[in-house]
């Protein structure tokens, strides 16, 4: 029997982090969480996930740059991102998206609000479940 | 009791309405005032199971400019709110609906020198509303009362962002502007067959019935408190405690009541419901707590306890009275499957 995957939940509103986790723990993985950019990123260095779910407008360090920091590394780079990305819906215009939308490489993109089948049926397609 | 983290927002304003005569159904309840004026509601309490039915509020202090005179046409709306009232909200996630954690918060604010107002849960958040002058002395009390990771900060949303997210979420580039037919969420979660326990007692002694019904296995999907006369508690707590025919505990039976004093008591209601919604920015947004609690009402249902924290909207209800609510719901807010 294979070993349940982990995927990691990073997004500074907890009930959204709680409601994404009931939803992977129903189809069978395990689920770590983290609030912020820079406990993601703690997370991440210590727990391997092969997948993280990652808000982009975050305290202390954004989603933008932590994606940045798991594709730069060669012990992380294989992790799948999947972007939440509320700013590039709803603010498809500014600085703020146009260079760092640019330039980070996440491999996968859900719009804020959250369409859960949708998002459910991304990690499926990485993960290959 | 572990957790993961605090959350902090100060500078708020907190606004109260109590109805302590006879209802008078020209009495515009609070939170339909600051919808009608454009104000958002940061934190809602609302207790109508007291006999000072209250409702209270955090809200932004800029958003008060925006309070009018008269601008629910035909209500007797509320006196005009003491901008004075500083206050903070500190939270503590996530408390994996382990009744524990709520015994463990009461206990950690209810000093004499801290001055809390109420409490309210949401999903995985506690919310404890503070007097600001006391909320540092309220966020070391809980940091120090629930344990947290050895790193931890506590986060305060809106500041602790990089400058370019604090700029565009205090002041965006660009304004997007969408029109929804319904409110839209993330599911509405429907919860019967629960048992509300309404407790009035010292913190110490919460704190330990708390403890007993989490070694009983019960959960909590929702709880609200309040600080009583004689540094008592007034805690309102929806437990999945089981049939009361099948269960094997007396579910207030570690509550100390008369035996330390008469103004303590324990009240069990059975097949209590409750509906439950998150959506997208609700807690950024004006009006959704009017939306819903007005749809209920309209539907002539009654609510017994209602809160809002962070994005959640959690609405306790009598037996049998879920259904309809939901319906009545249906009709403003989009549910996806």
């Amino acid at each position: 029997m294979s070993e349940k995957k982990l995927v990691m939940v990073v997004d500074d509103d907890p009930d959204l982090v709680e409601a994404v986790s009931m939803k992977l723990e129903s189809k069978d993985f395990r689920v770590a969480k983290a609030y912020d950019g820079q406990e993601a990123m703690e997370k991440i260095q210590a727990e391997k996930p092969a997948l993280v779910i990652l808000d982009v407008m975050m305290p202390r360090k954004n989603g933008w740059v932590v994606c940045d920091e798991i594709k730069k590394d060669e012990g992380l780079k294989d992790i799948s991102v999947v972007m939440l990305t509320a700013v590039g819906d709803a603010v498809p215009s500014t600085s703020y998206t146009h260079h760092d939308g640019k330039t980070t490489l996440a491999d996968d993109y859900v719009p804020k609000p959250i369409d859960m089948g949708k998002l459910m049926e991304i990690v499926d397609d990485h993960l290959g479940s | 009791m572990q957790m993961n983290g605090l959350r902090v927002s100060d500078r708020l304003v907190r606004l109260e309405q109590v109805f302590t005569d006879q209802w008078d159904p020209r009495l515009v309840p609070l939170y339909r005032k600051l919808a009608a004026d454009r104000i958002n509601i940061s934190f809602l309490y609302l207790n109508y199971l007291v006999p000072a039915k209250q409702i209270s509020c955090l809200v932004e202090p800029e958003t008060l400019t925006r309070l009018t005179r008269d601008s629910v046409p035909g209500g007797v709306e509320p006196v005009k709110p003491d901008a004075s009232a500083a206050a903070g909200l500190v939270s503590a996630f996530p408390h994996r609906f382990d009744p524990a954690a709520i015994g463990t918060m009461l206990r950690a604010v209810a000093q004499t020198e801290i001055e809390w107002h109420c409490m309210a849960s949401s999903g995985s958040m506690l919310a404890i509303a503070t007097d600001y002058a006391t909320q540092k002395q309220a966020v070391d009390a809980v940091a120090g009362g629930i344990g947290l990771p050895e790193n931890h900060v506590p986060v305060f949303p809106g500041q602790d962002y990089d400058p370019i997210a604090r700029s565009l979420k205090t002041a965006p580039e660009t304004v997007a502007r969408y029109v929804e037919s319904k409110i839209k969420t993330y599911g509405i979660q429907v919860y019967t067959g629960l048992t509300l326990c309404s407790l009035r007692l010292r913190a110490d002694a919460l704190e330990k019935w708390s403890r007993a019904v989490s070694e009983k296995g019960c959960r909590f999907f929702y709880a609200c408190a309040a600080p009583m006369e004689n540094e008592r508690v007034n805690l309102e707590v929806l437990l999945d405690a089981g049939e009361p025919e099948t269960r094997d505990f007396d579910i207030a039976a570690d509550t100390p009541c008369a035996d330390t004093s008469p103004d303590n008591s324990a009240t069990v209601r059975e097949k209590a419901e409750m509906i439950c919604f998150h959506g997208p920015h609700f807690g950024d947004r004006y009006g959704i707590a009017d939306k819903a609690l007005g749809r209920i009402a309209q539907a002539g249902v009654p609510v017994w306890l209602a809160g809002c924290v962070g994005a959640t909207v959690s609405i306790v209800l009598p037996p049998h009275a879920a259904k309809k609510a939901t319906k009545a719901l249906s009709a403003a807010f989009e549910m996806p499957d």
